[in-house]
């Protein structure tokens, strides 16, 4: 293996891991919070996605785009809360499961219906457009903005969950939110808090994706989908399982592709299936 | 007789009669649809064997009803057109893999196990759609049609038809007989409480690899029918949708009632169909609404709602003040 | 009771009385309109309708009803439409339910390669003709060819491997093989690497990414070390937008690496996706919109007209083809859904398309003509241009053929 290509190999992995922390820690923060494998989370990306696309066109900005998504998407994930998850959750995960699948196959016929099937491309701006030359290795600027950027937004939201009063409330709701509302805490507030910040995340990620790639009608699956192994590769319900997910995926992903090109579809699968005979609860089981 | 029991009388007996009117009062296509029908019905009481009374959920499934196929379409083009050895190598195959996923599957539970089942489900998808002896992602034609014996054969659809409802009524019986036996007493008692049934020394692994088995041979047999009746294979059998859409039919029906889930892969074979024809690009959209309308207004399913109508009868002639 | 009882075409009892219906109009309104009122001509169409590939079963059925709005058989002719979502097992239900239910006189197959086989072969079972707008499945010109089956649009073979030549004359001889890892990736590659080796190339490495893929930066990074001067094969769907985007940024288009996609895949509105990093892209396809012939130009200003806002794109001009064959099917049989004397007709079809030239081989796989296309910017929008014209090709039915050799009895 060439230094260009282990360095590229090593920086690809942790664009992708860095987008998917933003997916995959609101996906495991709905499970720990209120048991809900949230099916729709790869829906709020793309929803973000395409809302995204139209706020572009419209305005030409991208960053406009980033900042506006997420609030739209965040509303229409707190509806889906309020008028359709929180009569089940006294049932087991799978009926949520069922209900947020229903909703994914709802939302993805409706991007189809209002965006139509095309591929379409959110436009960068110029000065994140075009490659940078690091010492040898050419490396795409929109990649290397999607890092920091993603970066600093999972440090971000490390801190809240880490350091401040809201965090502490949450980490003890992860643990055991009946304790929480023994303690005369509203967790009607919390859970909506937790669903608006995760839909909220995941369309920032769509937005960002969206660039990074295309939009396209099938991008929630090709999401939800890696999302998963993440949470279930690092631990479902903790947010440092979710980094610590993004990380191995990402890394195991560029180079699998590089190292066994042959293998690299089964990849993830692996992994996964390694993780979970190894530790059949992910792993980092804590929050 | 009770009214429950001629209903079942009844509906078996439209059954027999249904290929009768084939033809004359309506097209013959509605017989290829009820096999289609009675494939999904097995498939399902099977499903719901592990689902609805051992409480494992398989995302995976997809991989015994795809090597099921694809061992019927191998069995046929290569070594027998007899029916009975296609099922015993059908049987045979995936008793192989349930025996060996399960063995590793088992170790996890809940959702854990849902995912470990999707990624072994995965793996037989990405084989198969590169394995170029079987066709690859192009898939297999020209499955030969299997004779039954007695100088039928399977090419000739009402047999088929027979042939598929027999093996669907009787595989439902074996499965009535199952869960009313101590096992599934078992079975159930470790969905319950797994660690009180193997504090009262019951091997719990082993019964639930036995019930994993037991479930993937009912898939595989249903794979291998849809095979014969359509004598095409593909990968896109082995295809994680095809896990997803017998979850569908299994919550949408009740789980735990072997009833339910059959009535419920009836109705999403016969709306799916019918929806697609009259709205192609629409279709999807509103399967979706009705999905999500059934697990809001009835979480458990048709069983459920069958149960709570009796129940509310059951209490309305005896109207008790308070 | 079974197969045999109702042969297709059969009148059914709806059939009847909407038969009836009409002779007894007719008797009204006298022979000129009963002749008019002849018997409705069913088209079944079989295609995706869901999920990403939806928009090809749209344009392609805008396509087909343009053909039919052209002729005189538009006001007899009915649609039955069905999505089959790519699923073999779901297009062979379809197919059944079409035929058998709906007594249609022609399928319009569905257009992954699998499913057009397992159709196909339903079809040849029920001896009811079918034509293919996609679906190139080279068995299907080969093996497992078929006398009711005519493949309209083009196979995996015919958009692939007769560019090769082109490629290595004026792209370079150093050449790195991309194919998604499903058969089409793998045929494409296969074939490609055949003729480009009788053309004098160097393979200096090739790579099956699995599909869909998203990211390509791992390969990029291979693609670099093996140096090529050019990148071709085949990248399914939007997997090609990224491939696109990426190569630009990771800067191989500036190292001079050319990339070149067979069966089409950078058309207009794909090149608007991937914006500035398509431009100068090749692909090879039979078609362009910015074709100056005169049928390409009236059909594109018929399907202004039918679809307004629509930008023609393959899947129209397609459909269309598929809708004309049919049309002429229908004229050589007098005017009735006779499906011996439909093929006879269409197997003898030369016909000038918005393509171009275009006929049928032996095997009824069409012959159709070729070109290299290119993105290119004018005024503002991106365009797939034809910058050149290859021999026209079709698909050998022969030992020699990619399918194998193709015999139409059965």
């Amino acid at each position: 293996m060439s230094l260009e290509l282990l360095l590229v190999s090593v920086l690809y992995g942790l664009t992708i891991a860095s987008a998917l922390i933003l997916i995959a820690s609101g996906l495991s923060l709905i499970f720990g919070i209120v048991g809900v494998v949230n099916f729709a989370h790869g829906s709020f990306c793309m929803l973000g996605a395409y809302v995204g696309y139209s706020i572009a066109a419209a305005t030409g900005s991208f960053w406009l785009a980033v900042l506006l998504a997420p609030p739209v998407v965040a509303v229409v994930a707190l509806v889906i809360e309020r008028l359709g998850l929180r009569p089940l959750y006294r049932l087991g995960h799978l009926y949520q499961l069922f209900l947020t699948f229903a909703l994914s196959l709802v939302f993805s016929n409706l991007v189809l219906w209002t965006w139509g099937g095309d591929a379409l491309s959110i436009p960068k701006p110029r000065y994140l457009s075009g490659f940078i030359v690091l010492g040898g290795i050419t490396y795409p600027r929109f990649r290397l903005f999607v890092l920091l950027f993603s970066g600093a937004l999972a440090l971000a939201l490390w801190w809240v969950i880490a350091r401040t009063t809201w965090g502490a409330v949450l980490r003890a709701g992860l643990h055991d939110i009946e304790l929480v509302e023994a303690f005369g805490i509203d967790t009607d507030r919390l859970v909506m808090t937790v669903f608006a910040l995760a839909a909220a995340l995941a369309a920032v990620a769509g937005v960002v994706v969206g660039t990074m790639r295309n939009v396209n009608p099938e991008m929630d699956l090709d999401l939800i989908n890696s999302a998963l192994l993440v949470v279930v590769i690092g631990g479902l319900g903790s947010f440092r399982g979710a980094v610590v997910g993004s990380l191995v995926l990402g890394l195991a992903d560029s180079f699998g592709a590089a190292l066994w090109p042959g293998l690299a579809k089964f990849m993830p699968w692996i992994v996964m299936a390694a993780v979970l005979l190894w530790r059949p609860e992910g792993l980092m089981k804590e929050a | 007789m009770s009214a429950p029991r001629l209903l079942v009388i009844a509906l078996l007996a439209g059954l027999v009669l249904l290929p009768l009117g084939a033809g004359r009062a309506y097209s013959d296509y509605y017989v290829a649809l009820a096999i289609r029908v009675f494939v999904f019905a097995l498939f399902l009481t099977g499903f719901d064997l592990l689902a609805g009374y051992a409480g494992l959920i398989s995302f995976g499934h997809a991989m015994f009803f795809g090597t099921g196929a694809y061992v019927a379409a191998l069995t046929l083009k290569h070594v027998t057109l007899s029916v009975w050895g296609v099922l015993a190598a059908s049987i045979l195959v995936n008793a192989a893999v349930g025996a060996v996923v399960g063995y590793f599957a088992i170790r996890a539970r809940e959702i854990y196990f849902v995912f470990l089942t999707f990624a072994f489900a995965q793996f037989f998808y990405n084989f198969v759609n590169g394995w170029e002896l079987a066709g690859a992602a192009n898939g297999l034609p020209g499955v030969p049609k299997p004779t039954l014996g007695f100088g039928l054969g399977l090419g000739d659809r009402t047999v088929l038809y027979y042939f598929a409802l027999a093996v669907a009524v009787g595989g439902y019986a074996l499965a009535r007989r199952l869960v009313a036996s101590s096992y599934g007493r078992v079975l159930v008692g470790i969905r319950e409480n797994e660690e009180r049934a193997r504090f009262l020394g019951y091997d719990a692994t082993a019964c639930l690899r036995g019930a994993f088995v037991i479930s993937g041979l009912y898939a595989g047999v249903a794979g291998s029918l849809l095979a014969i009746d359509q004598s095409f294979v593909a990968p896109t059998l082995y295809y994680w949708s095809v896990s997803g859409e017998v979850l569908l039919m299994e919550l949408l029906g009740g789980m735990g009632t072997l009833a339910g889930p059959v009535a419920g892969a009836a109705f999403v074979i016969v709306l799916s169909d019918t929806l697609s024809s009259l709205m192609a690009e629409r279709w999807l959209l509103v399967m979706g609404l009705v999905y999500a309308a059934c697990v809001l207004f009835s979480p458990t399913g048709f069983a459920g709602l069958v149960r709570r109508v009796r129940d509310s009868r059951a209490a309305a002639p005896t109207p008790s003040a308070p | 009771m079974t197969d045999h009882a109702r042969t297709p075409g059969a009148t059914t009892r709806r059939d009847f009385l909407r038969t009836a219906g009409a002779v007894a109009t007719a008797g009204v309104l006298g022979p000129a309109v009963a002749r008019a009122q002849a018997r409705e001509i069913k088209v079944g169409i079989i295609s995706a309708y869901s999920g990403v590939f939806a928009v090809t079963g749209k344009r392609s059925e805008a396509g087909i009803r343009l053909a039919f709005a052209q002729s005189k058989y538009r006001d007899r002719v009915k649609y039955f439409i069905e999505d089959s979502q790519v699923k073999p097992d779901v297009a062979v239900q379809k197919a059944q339910k079409l035929v058998e239910k709906d007594g249609v006189d022609v399928v319009v197959g569905p257009i992954a390669g699998h499913e057009a086989l397992a159709v196909s072969e339903y079809c040849k079972s029920k001896q009811k003709l079918m034509l293919l707008v996609y679906g190139g499945n080279v068995k299907i010109a080969g093996e497992n060819c078929s006398r009711y089956t005519f493949m309209v649009g083009h196979t995996v073979w015919s958009v692939s491997a007769p560019g090769s030549p082109w490629i290595v004359e004026n792209l370079g001889k150093d050449v790195f093989l991309l194919g998604s890892d499903y058969s089409t990736g793998h045929d494409v590659v296969h074939y490609m690497e055949l003729e480009l080796k009788k053309a004098g190339a160097r393979i200096v490495g090739s790579a099956f990414p699995p599909f869909p893929n998203s990211e390509w930066a791992p390969y990029l990074a291979q693609i670099k070390n093996a140096r090529p001067k050019v990148v071709t094969g085949f990248v399914g769907g939007s997997d090609l937008v990224n491939l696109a985007k990426q190569m630009d940024e990771f800067g191989l288009k500036r190292d001079g690496v050319a990339m070149v996609q067979s069966i089409g895949g950078f058309s207009d509105v794909q090149a608007k996706a991937m914006g500035d990093a398509a431009l100068g892209c090749y692909d090879v396809f039979h078609w362009s919109h910015w074709l100056t012939t005169k049928e390409n130009q009236e059909f594109l200003a018929a399907l202004a007209k039918a679809a307004p806002g629509e930008h023609a794109d393959d899947a129209h001009v397609l459909g269309y083809d598929v809708g004309t064959t049919i049309v002429h099917g229908l004229d050589g049989a007098g005017g009735a859904p006779d499906t011996d004397r439909m093929i006879a007709a269409i197997e003898k079809r030369r016909w000038t398309s918005p393509r171009g030239e275009c006929s049928f081989g032996a095997n009824h796989a069409v012959v159709h003509p070729l070109y290299i296309r290119q993105v290119q910017q004018v005024g503002g929008e991106y365009r797939t241009v034809p910058v050149k014209t290859l021999r026209p090709t079709g698909t050998p039915g022969d030992a020699s053929g990619p399918g194998g050799a193709c015999s139409l009895k059965a």
